[in-house]
């Protein structure tokens, strides 16, 4: 048996127990290791470094760069849509561009890059100074850009401002409203320092059972799950095993929280509590309200770190002081990689085996058809299985940032579905209960135009508003967050399509 | 329930995490213990810790090149960061650690034979490497930290950035895949 003393080294029974392997193994194994440190040495220092440096410096990224902290005078949760979007058209101007950092911000429909916030060409352009080729020198900065100076969508505010200013889950109350489930990427910081991110994944409870009974959840679990009044812990994880026996709960913190008490402010008060609980990199928080299930979590820490490292905030700006590594991988990697239309973009990383032995077992074709709750089933699916390949999704207006190393990325809005497997883009749509396919960036930009708008979300509403107030929706005073009250929700995602791959 | 709700934590700067609060009793963690000389300069450490933080990379990957990389890489983090690390021991080791974890999500298992069987168990040994090596990474990690490097619950619940509680969990559940996969 394993015992709780802090070095049970042996802390095996015995011989060839149940429990593990001999203990002489581990034995073994320290012995091995003592030679193997005895049988290393080390490159001269300066040497040593200069390799590093001269390396692409992937492995580094995981522990980033400390930032000089220069004030926290605002906390700052940004959506999904802004934020990640920032990232992006960023990363994309930075692959673009050399030398020093630059600054970048959302594009709209009246800044100076709005025609084309992310390029259709992932290869830079070289009028606007791209520099092709990667240095082995280091990694590369970004450079001055037409996408400087405009506005993040969520100006940079107190906590409560900014509680304020993202309000209630304005779809809950809404019987109107469908709502399949959220997955919504917020980036959060203090002024002068490194960003954080933050995803949120939230079900209506309604839907929950349902949802959770696509994925072969025990029954009644869903149901205790869906019901009212506190969620005992040992149930949840208990069920949460049962329903996924593989790895994905062995690489996830799973806390516990219930938020009914926190009412209609519980959207606000799950983003300020998983803010703080970043530094844990908890990673898992299924949690309910009297009308929501709200599972968080952050991305796979390590390119959360590497990403975030570069971003630092400044007043009402993310900076971007270099290319995360990835993704000028991703954006090096032509057509197969950033792609982007009108109303949505995908993007997916270099190729990584679908069937990495290593790794989750990851489906290449998703096809939705009726029903929200086979949208929650998949949103759930997404994060709860693929803990090694995170999708990244995504319309325009809500972006998803996984890890860089999913071969798979999946994304849904109004009956249509897409999912990139092996860089094959499969989508169905309800319009026409056809299915494509698309290998390039044309191909799905041709597979996207058919598609009709979306009945606007609440965060096309508030993308309107924003622009209508030229910028300024929310204002810098926190009596002005109540107008943000239902309007600040990011991602909605609506289905009308059943279940059917 | 939510452990904390404070504001002071949003505003915890993201450096915190990887700054250990406390350093070791020397005699619990070797690497530590060495490191734990405040005047140490980073050249000295790496002279001294180059080695054993090479040989846990190899353990976690199995590739001796690799996990000189990661060393080194972890080395340069340190260089940058130096200013603001109070614990070099337990930054390197996350360092290693999180590179460790980079290169298992980027490759499949390929067994370089890095580990190879000794002693009068050899078979079982042998064996127990491969079983080892595919184990998930922080499984793996779970154990190489506890059972090689000797390391409490919470020293490697920092470093894999998880709570003890789920420590206990990857142990459990790397030593009974082990033990399976022993008995097919």
């Amino acid at each position: 048996m394993i015992n709780d003393e802090p070095h049970g080294v042996l802390a095996l029974s015995g011989g060839n127990t149940p429990d593990g392997p001999p203990e002489e193994y581990f034995g073994y194994l320290r012995e091995r290791r003592d030679e193997l440190a005895a049988e290393t040495s080390p490159p001269p220092f300066d040497e040593m470094l200069e390799a590093a440096r001269s390396r692409d410096g992937s492995y580094a990224v995981s522990v980033g760069d400390p930032r000089p902290q220069r004030g926290r005078r605002s906390v700052m949760v940004v959506s999904a849509a802004a934020a990640v979007l920032v990232v992006l058209i960023g990363l994309a101007v930075a692959v673009a561009h050399d030398g020093g950092p630059v600054t970048i911000q959302v594009a709209g429909p009246d800044s100076p890059a709005s025609d084309s916030p992310v390029s259709d060409s992932p290869v830079p352009d070289s009028d606007a100074g791209g520099s092709g080729g990667r240095s082995n020198a280091g990694r590369r900065t970004a450079g001055p850009s037409g996408l400087e100076h405009l506005p993040l969508l969520f100006p940079p505010g107190s906590v409560n401002e900014m509680q304020a200013r993202i309000g209630a889950d304005p779809e809950v109350d809404d019987t109107g409203f469908v709502v399949a489930g959220n997955l919504e990427v917020f980036i959060a910081g203090s002024e002068g320092e490194p960003a954080q991110l933050v995803t949120v994944l939230s079900v209506l409870k309604a839907d929950t059972e349902k949802a959770f009974g696509l994925m072969n959840m025990p029954r009644e679990f869903a149901e205790t799950l869906a019901a009212d009044g506190p969620l005992d812990s040992a149930v949840l994880e208990s069920g949460l095993e049962s329903a996924f026996p593989s790895t994905a709960l062995e690489t996830r913190e799973l806390v516990i929280a219930d938020l009914a008490t926190d009412g209609p402010m519980f959207g606000a008060w799950v983003r300020r509590w998983v803010g703080s609980q970043i530094d844990s990199r908890i990673v898992l928080i299924p949690t309910r309200t009297a009308t929501t299930v709200v599972i968080a979590s952050n991305t796979d820490e390590s390119t959360v770190d590497g990403i975030l490292a570069r971003l630092t905030i400044e007043g009402d700006l993310l900076r971007v002081g270099d290319v995360p590594d990835g993704f000028d991988r991703l954006l090096d990697r032509s057509d197969r990689v950033v792609l982007t239309g009108d109303a949505y973009a995908v993007m997916a990383p270099p190729a990584v085996g679908l069937h990495d032995e290593s790794g989750p077992k990851v489906p290449t074709r998703l096809a939705v058809n009726d029903g929200p709750d086979a949208a929650s089933a998949i949103l759930l699916w997404n994060d709860l299985f693929i803990t090694q390949s995170r999708p990244f999704v995504v319309r325009e207006h809500s972006w998803v940032i996984g890890t860089l190393d999913p071969a798979v990325a999946m994304g849904g809005m109004d009956g249509v579905w897409v999912s990139i497997g092996d860089f094959t883009i499969r989508g169905r749509t309800d319009l026409d209960d056809s299915e494509r396919v698309a290998s390039s960036v044309t191909e799905l930009r041709r597979l996207w135009e058919g598609i009709q708008p979306a009945e606007p979300s609440a965060f096309d509403r508030a993308i309107e508003r924003y622009h209508a107030a030229d910028g300024n929706l929310f204002g810098d005073t926190p009596e002005n967050g109540d107008r943000a009250q239902g309007a600040a929700r990011v991602t909605t995602t609506t289905v009308t399509g059943s279940n059917g791959d | 329930m939510p452990r904390n709700t404070n504001v002071d934590d949003l505003l915890k700067p993201k450096v915190v995490n990887l700054v250990d609060s406390e350093a070791r009793p020397a005699d619990a963690d070797p690497v530590g213990a060495s490191m734990a000389d405040t005047d140490d300069s980073i050249e000295s450490i790496y002279r001294r810790d180059y080695g054993r933080l090479v040989a846990l990379a190899i353990l976690l990957v199995d590739d001796r090149h690799v996990a000189e990389e990661i060393v080194q890489d972890a080395f340069l983090s340190l260089h940058r960061s130096m200013g603001h690390v109070t614990n070099p021991a337990g930054f390197l080791r996350r360092c290693v650690v999180n590179g460790g974890r980079d290169v298992q999500r980027r490759r499949s298992i390929r067994r370089s034979n890095l580990l190879p069987a000794r002693g009068p168990s050899q078979f079982r040994f042998a064996e127990l490497d491969d079983v080892l090596v595919r184990l998930p990474f922080r499984q793996r990690a779970a154990l190489v930290l506890r059972y090689v490097e000797d390391l409490p619950e919470a020293d490697i619940a920092d470093v894999l950035g998880v709570r003890p509680t789920t420590v206990r969990t990857l142990v459990r559940r790397g030593l009974a895949q082990m033990r399976k996969e022993l008995e097919k």
